[in-house]
């Protein structure tokens, strides 16, 4: 193994020297000590021994240290953020995977899809008068003492799953294939992410020696834009139904994350976040199939028998940090948020969305809207800040151009998209619903296990008379709630919870849906059909513009907000049906419609934009 | 856990022997020493012993407790070893007829003539001479943790926590002794068995094979060797206690001996047990590597109530409940706390409320039964928050179902017969309406029942009972509950054109039933218009609900006050009869006056008027139903009418205050009297269902006209003879 000594390391040194002797029938378990990148393991045992060595001797030095840090994650946070050692983490995927060596440090992005509990572990143990600790890690290098001379520390289990609906131009390129320096590769596409700070890569170079990197160009995602509706229901069926189905296939890489010494409530379920941790892998346990004692154990299977750690990779997160749109845009341009750039950005991005719906000037700005639109809070009975929309009017031949179009330019603009086409047989068949298998103690993902953000589509043109089975049933009903609460329930067998959703829902239907009630119902007046092209600078203009306009705080001045009042009441005497329903669409639009101009604050003008979008729409549905 | 500091077991057990002996309970009877004399008697197995009685216990060592509490596992060996000395001789004869009798007088014999004692695995474990189980039962007081909260320090310690039972295993033998013979010495070797799997012995270790190099065979005697009833159960979470964006965490549970078979899936608990880590033996230790499985040794097993009558206070509640009851706004804050987000409709959640709390069944000496559950019905146009008021009921009862109209289930709303897929007998199982006996059933679409459903909630909502006669099986099974419905009107919205029976969809026979009908409209109102554009705005700039002026109560504390006031039996005085019987009788005679009544008052509204009333006094935790309750129950019965009908009144050409004086001086000439207290006045007009703005309003235009004279102070009226 050909080691550069990456900087950080020379902090190490000293101490690295003093303990030479002591840990040499451990280095041959973990290697060096001192690389943060290959041997992580033996940075934090280092830090842990220097801690216990500086704590008064008689203080009771392990349960001193549970729960707590050492130092050991302020070194690997100096060492990733200030000294730039973020860009050499190779990210773990499927194509990544082949050629990681276990007890390396590596980057995992991903859902939490399932929480499994905290789990208990020898985390420090005494090595003859010395007390040695095993956090981080899976085996230890020693045999572990008798039971009073361990600790036992917890950690919590999180199962990860890549984001679903992730669309593939937000991925990373993965290093191409056969290439030797891994390392190099990985260190350019950190630059391009911008993320990191511009210091100079090339002085920090690693160099792995890695497997003979026979990664396969990238799969593409699912999600991909699909539109003959029968693959993709299928694939969705599946993706529902199976998650273990889907790890088998080298395309979606799932995790076992393992959280240490972090308050629970930092996680939440269905949170997209960066992990950079140990990757363990250990031949031994996960070679053994267990067969002779489990007899005993046949009620309550083990969660962990079902992912197995040749499926499922082990991580142990160091540092983890939530991520949000703006991180998956990658080598995003760097535009300088002026009002009339993004004017020009908003100019461009109407034209576009109009040519891909035919020409509908005005569908193309509820559109827009529609795009921007993000749940900012659950107060009560309002949900504010979401906007569904409902496209009617299409017929089974326009659906088949618009409909694909449409999906096609919303998976191009967005990082998470899905489309379900929304058939009797799909919502028979599908699994909708997240359902707690008590069984296997695992949470099973359902179709709206979504990450905060993703984008709908549901196609409900292809819609025919039919008999809903009772699953078709609680489909159409969970799918319906979504819409007017941006809620899902999950079923925990004995009991259900509602989980919050933040899901943009887009419905294409022949006449207005009543399946599902939208926000907003538009007459889709297509006038020609317009080739729609788009260079890849205006996709990432595009996508920056969305991303960074959905993520604005929104304000409004007193005065305003009495005008709107005012009108808003003049508006419910003319028309009962407004409610409250009603009066959140409007200002919502209008914060919406302020947004899409960069602004924070809404304005008169935005106001009557709104009314005359309204307007327009009334007209069109009489 | 040795290592902590060293503790003298044999002191400890001393201590444990002294509280066994000398414990006695509130009567002065020694408690632990009559459960022993049971033991001895073969009259029961299982000995609790009681946290809350060593902190009773007068000579208490607090240290002591404390080590019970943190090393609970071993402090069971202890105290089961106290109980071994203590162990008094039986005083009732049993009969000797169990297998284990005969090879214990056998052993006992045998242990005379063997010398060989020496061996610690020849000696007889105190285990298998063991009539009894001991089970640490931790504090009754105190809130349990949740599954959550169970962390790696609690290891080795008694906790409690509560959850509801995912899945349980069947009961299972599990070896706690295991006895073999010697093919060569002939010995009885004894093996504890500590861990859920264990390594059996194949060489006889007895002194005599040892000298002898006999290497003898051994033989495991199962009917010799001790067996334990065995289960194991997976408790999670309730949905209550997960916090928001988890997910709900299980721990597996060990049931043994006694406790096993107490809990079914779906069983909501507290347990009381050790948590401990999995002792790992063989290949298992080997794969699991550092991770330690752990489980609750189950100590004791509580269900947790669901019936108000039975529902235990904490005691921070108790203060509460008190203080709240000295407080005299209790009705408007118990009635403003009901679904505080939803504005407005203050009349109908003090319906709400009083269905909560109903009045007692009354059962009389003939047998006849009363009901004492309320009916409520609501009925509007969509999107008033119907649905959001139901379920929030539900959450506030105990025992609460929530159901629609079209029952998702094939059972539907009351019960059916099916056949049980696996025995192929037919089965009763019980719908909505069964399972929410001694509740409330919150049925929502009432209009959209099934026939069938419909013909049966006649019985229901009257006899409460539910009638099958199908497949063989004829009973009645009890549906003691309280039916809140919604509906929408006939045409999906409320339509003004037409009569208020054309827009509700039911059957008269079945809205006589009913005690309060509320009818929920969305008029056109400037004033509501601008507080929800008020509010829509307010939300959408601070991303929360404006502030409500008052703090609501939590659904706990709801809970509470509820069930205590619904332990009251309040009685109507005998000078109430009459007042009750007079308000009855003028309402008869409002509706015969008019030509086009629209209710129908019969009997049943009388006894509504009653139960109203008495729910009224449980609020005010009274013995005796006072007139302001009557009061205010004809002035919700008089609103609720009036929600339905108040076109007609406005219609009928007579304003508010005109309305106000002639009922004014309609009771005064009924009375013969010319002056009417502000009190009084202030009743007659509610129950009318005006406001007490109206009546002030009303008294100073008419004292303008001097048709009467006004107090200054008291606002007494006095009318001016004509």
């Amino acid at each position: 193994m050909t080691t550069l000594i990456p900087i950080g390391s020379h902090l190490l040194r000293p101490i690295e020297r003093e303990r030479e002797r002591e840990r040499e029938r451990e280095r041959e378990m973990v290697g060096l000590a001192y690389d943060f990148l290959l041997n992580p393991l033996g940075a934090v045992r280092l830090a842990f021994e220097k801690a216990v060595a500086s704590s008064p001797p008689d203080a009771d030095l392990a349960a001193a240290f549970r729960g707590k840090d050492w130092g050991a994650v302020d070194l690997f946070r100096d060492f990733l953020f200030e000294q730039g050692g973020l860009s050499q983490v190779p990210i773990l995927d499927a194509s990544t995977i082949r050629w990681v060596q276990p007890n390396t440090l590596v980057r995992f992005r991903g859902m939490v899809q399932d929480m499994l509990g905290n789990e208990l572990y020898v985390g420090a143990y005494k090595n003859g008068s010395t007390w040695r600790t095993n956090k981080f890690t899976d085996v230890a290098p020693s045999p572990m003492p008798p039971a009073f001379e361990t600790q036992l520390w917890e950690r919590h289990l999180f199962y990860c799953v890549p984001v679903p609906g992730q669309n593939s131009w937000t991925m990373e390129p993965s290093p191409s294939p056969g290439a030797r320096n891994m390392s190099s590769s990985t260190s350019q596409h950190g630059v391009k992410r911008g993320r990191t700070t511009e210091d100079d890569m090339d002085l920090n170079v690693v160099s792995y020696n890695g497997d003979e990197g026979s990664s396969n160009t990238k799969k593409q995602k699912e999600g991909e834009s699909t539109c003959q509706s029968s693959s993709s229901s299928e694939d969705l069926v599946n993706h529902g139904g199976d998650l273990e189905l889907k790890n088998g296939d080298s395309s979606c890489l799932s995790c076992l994350v393992k959280i240490y010494d972090m308050p629970e409530s930092h996680l939440k379920l269905n949170d997209v976040f960066e992990f950079i941790g140990i990757y363990t892998f250990d031949p031994e346990l996960a070679g053994h199939k267990d067969n002779s004692d489990d007899l005993m154990y046949d009620l309550f299977e083990d969660p962990m028998a079902h992912l197995p750690p040749s499926k499922v990779p082990r991580l142990h997160c160091l540092i983890c940090r939530k991520l949000v749109i703006q991180d998956f845009l990658p080598n995003s341009p760097v535009i300088e948020p002026l009002p009339n750039m993004i004017r020009k950005i908003r100019e461009s991005l109407l034209l576009h969305l109009s040519a891909v719906l035919g020409n509908d000037e005005v569908a193309a700005q509820y559109l827009l809207l529609h795009l921007l639109s993000r749940i900012r809070a659950q107060v009560d009975v309002i949900t504010v800040g979401k906007l569904s929309l409902n496209l009617t009017g299409f017929t089974r031949e326009s659906a088949s151009i618009f409909g694909c179009q449409l999906t096609n330019a919303v998976e191009e603009l967005l990082p998470f998209a899905h489309a379900i086409p929304l058939t009797i047989e799909y919502l028979n068949n599908a699994t909708l619903q997240p359902r707690k298998d008590n069984k296997t103690g695992r949470l099973v993902a359902g179709v709206l296990q979504l990450a905060q953000g993703t984008h709908l589509t549901i196609d409900e043109t292809r819609m025919q008379n039919g008999t809903l089975t009772s699953n078709g049933v609680v489909n159409a009903r969970l799918l319906k709630h979504l819409l007017e609460w941006q809620k899902v329930e999950y079923d925990f067998e004995y009991y259900k919870l509602e989980m919050a959703a933040d899901v943009q829902l887009l419905i294409i239907s022949e006449g207005k849906s009543s399946i599902l009630p939208a926000d907003l119902v538009l007459p889709f007046c297509p006038k020609s059909v317009a080739p729609v092209n788009a260079t890849s600078e205006q996709l990432q203009a595009w996508r920056w513009y969305l991303a960074t306009m959905r993520s604005l705080q929104h304000s409004s001045e007193p005065e305003t907000s009495q005008i709107l009042q005012d009108e808003m009441v003049a508006a419910m005497q003319e028309d009962r049906s407004l409610g409250y329903a009603g009066l959140t669409r409007w200002l919502t639009m209008a914060e919406l419609m302020s947004a899409s101009f960069g602004e924070k604050c809404v304005t008169l003008e935005h106001w009557q934009m709104i009314k005359e979008l309204e307007r327009l729409r009334k007209e069109r549905l009489r | 856990m040795a290592a902590l500091k060293s503790v003298d077991f044999t002191v400890d057990k001393a201590l444990a022997k002294d509280f066994l002996n000398n414990f006695a309970n509130a009567v002065g009877e020694p408690k632990y020493l009559n459960i022993l004399q049971d033991v001895a008697n073969r009259k029961r197995r299982a000995i609790y012993i009681e946290l809350d009685d060593l902190v009773d216990y007068k000579d208490l060592d607090e240290a002591f407790l404390q080590r019970v509490t943190e090393n609970t596992r071993r402090y069971i060996n202890i105290f089961a070893e106290a109980i071994d000395e203590l162990m008094p001789e039986p005083t009732e004869v049993f009969p000797v007829d169990e297998d284990r009798d005969i090879l214990m007088t056998q052993r006992v014999d045998d242990g005379m003539d063997n010398v060989d004692n020496s061996d610690p695995l020849q000696k007889m474990p105190s285990e298998i001479r063991r009539f009894f189980e001991v089970y640490i039962k931790a504090f009754s007081k105190g809130t349990p943790f949740t599954v959550r909260q169970v962390r790696a320090s609690h290891i080795g310690q008694l906790v409690k926590i509560s959850g509801i039972i995912t899945r349980c295993s069947d009961v299972k033998p599990l070896m706690q002794v295991a006895v073999y013979t010697c093919e060569d010495c002939g010995f009885e070797i004894y093996q504890e068995v500590t861990a859920r799997v264990f390594m059996p012995l194949f060489e006889c270790p007895s002194n005599r094979c040892k000298i002898n190099k006999a290497k003898g065979n051994l033989i495991l005697q199962l009917r010799a060797s001790k067996f334990l009833k065995f289960q194991e159960a997976r408790i999670q979470e309730l949905a209550e206690h997960v916090p928001k964006g988890h997910i709900p965490r299980s721990l597996t549970v060990h049931l043994r001996g006694e406790l096993t078979r107490k809990v079914a899936p779906g069983d909501v608990v507290e347990l009381s047990g050790i948590f401990l880590p999995i002792p790992y033996s063989g290949f298992r230790a080997l794969r699991a590597g550092l991770v330690a499985d752990t489980y609750l040794e189950a100590m004791s097993i509580t269900h947790f109530k669901k019936k108000y009558e039975e529902y235990e206070l904490k005691a921070d509640e108790q203060e509460q409940i008190e203080r709240l009851a000295e407080d005299g706004d209790i009705y408007n804050k118990l009635a403003r706390s009901l679904a505080p987000e939803i504005f407005g409709h203050e009349d109908v959640k003090k319906a709400l409320l009083l269905l909560l709390v109903g009045a007692p069944h009354r059962k009389l000496s003939d047998g006849m039964k009363i009901r004492g559950d309320l009916h409520v019905c609501l009925m509007g146009d969509p999107g008033v928050a119907k649905s959001q008021l139901l379920k929030h009921i539900i959450n506030v009862a105990p025992r609460g179902v929530y159901t629609t109209g079209r029952g998702s289930s094939g059972v539907g709303l009351t019960a059916a017969v099916q056949k049980d897929p696996i025995t192929n007998e037919m089965v009763l199982e019980g719908g909505a309406l069964v399972l929410a006996d001694m509740g409330i059933c919150a049925i929502d679409e009432f209009d959209k029942m099934e026939e069938s459903d419909r013909t049966a909630i006649h019985e229901v909502m009257e006899q409460q009972t539910v009638s099958i006669a199908k497949a063989g099986i004829t009973t009645s099974l009890n549906a003691r509950t309280a039916v809140l419905a919604a509906a929408n009107p006939a045409w999906g919205r409320y339509d003004l054109r037409r009569t208020p029976a054309e827009n509700i969809n039911l059957p008269p026979a079945l809205l006589s039933r009913f005690d309060l009908l509320w009818l929920i409209l969305d008029r056109a109102d400037m004033d509501n218009d601008l507080e929800m554009a008020r509010h829509v705005v307010y939300v959408h700039q601070n991303l929360e609900s404006p502030s409500l002026g008052f703090t609501p109560l939590e659904p706990s504390v709801l809970r509470a006050y509820i069930s205590t006031a619904r332990r009251i039996a309040p009685s109507v005085p005998r000078e109430l009869e009459e007042y009750i019987a007079t308000a009855y009788s003028s309402i008869r005679q409002d509706e015969a006056k008019s030509n086009a009544p629209h209710s129908y008052t019969t009997v049943r509204t009388l006894l509504s008027i009653l139960r109203i009333s008495i729910a009224l006094a449980r609020l005010r935790f009274s013995e005796t139903v006072a007139q302001s309750d009557v009061d205010e129950a004809l002035r919700l019965m008089q609103m609720s009418k009036f929600s339905l009908y108040s076109d007609d009144r406005q219609k009928s050409g007579l304003d508010a205050i005109s309305d106000i004086y002639s009922v004014l001086r309609d009771e005064a000439a009924r009375t013969n009297t010319m002056d009417v207290s502000y009190a009084c006045a202030l009743n007659w007009i509610s129950r009318k269902g005006y406001s007490e703005a109206q009546l002030k309003e009303c008294l100073e235009e008419y004292a303008a006209l001097n048709v009467w004279q006004i107090h200054p102070n008291t606002f007494d009226i006095h009318f001016i003879d004509a």
